[in-house]
């Protein structure tokens, strides 16, 4: 059981490490989104705290 | 398995298990979720039932419009903080979260974790949020259908017993029957939640 557990794992890993093996979803986070998403982010805090927060 | 994957492990061992049902990496090729279906599936769990009932608890003490400032506010940087760490390992190296735990607490130290937040977050967490919708559907019903039944009567111990068949039901087949649910469920609770918002402004403010 482990030892088949260890060889799918060892497979597995074999295909990942692969420099060929193609996966979008392993490519970094772009840093315009991070970027956008602090922006807005602070954007929604500020409008939020100002229309909801008496002065 | 797809030609893409075999192709792959030329020089490695067959590739034979279902990785969406185990804790090893799920390759490229065996993903069953798109964008489309995790932000389904995300805004299905974010839009909870127990997000209602604490927000109106909130909106109680501080009125609506700040309540709805701090939950957007809170949850803005408590969730993206937490979605990060949780999601990019999982969603670029096909890691299940409680084995990616491993690299941080080690294989014992996520054990002992493990049997710490299943009976108590998994099992706890849940038997509160099926006694949740059993006291909603009895208020629903007393406010609705004019009955008399109570907040701990046996009516709200058989709802909470039917909501936790169903869920049983809904997630036995695992990924895919959430997907399928969360198509429906996602953008009915954006509906109602604008819905209720709408309410609260026009007629309660």
């Amino acid at each position: 059981m482990a030892d088949d557990f260890d060889r799918e794992l060892q497979a597995r890993l074999a295909v990942i490490e692969d420099p060929d093996y193609v996966d979008p979803a392993r490519a970094d986070l772009p840093a315009r989104d991070l970027v956008l998403l602090v922006v807005l982010g602070a954007a929604l805090i500020v409008a939020m705290i100002w229309w909801s927060y008496p002065a | 398995m797809s030609e893409h994957v075999r192709a792959r492990t030329a020089a490695a061992p067959e590739i034979s298990t279902d990785a969406g049902t185990s804790d090893l990496p799920t390759l490229a090729s065996e993903r069953i979720w798109g964008f489309w279906s995790f932000t389904s599936v995300n805004v299905g769990l974010a839009i909870a039932t127990w997000a209602f009932l604490s927000g109106g608890t909130l909106a109680v003490f501080v009125g609506a419009e700040t309540a709805i400032a701090a939950s957007v506010i809170g949850n803005l940087i408590g969730v993206v903080l937490v979605s990060l760490t949780t999601c990019i390992p999982s969603a670029k190296y096909g890691l299940e979260q409680y084995t990616a735990l491993r690299s941080v607490f080690g294989g014992t130290g996520s054990r002992a974790l493990v049997l710490v937040l299943f009976p108590l977050a998994a099992a706890g967490w849940n038997a509160v949020l099926a006694i949740m919708f059993g006291r909603a559907v009895v208020n629903v019903s007393n406010s609705a259908l004019g009955t008399d039944f109570g907040p701990e009567g046996g009516m709200v111990v058989t709802a909470a017993l039917v909501a936790i068949l169903g869920s049983w039901l809904l997630l036995v087949k695992g990924p895919v029957s959430i997907e399928w649910v969360n198509k429906f469920v996602a953008p009915a609770l954006v509906v109602m939640t604008v819905v209720m918002l709408g309410a609260v402004f026009t007629e309660h403010s």
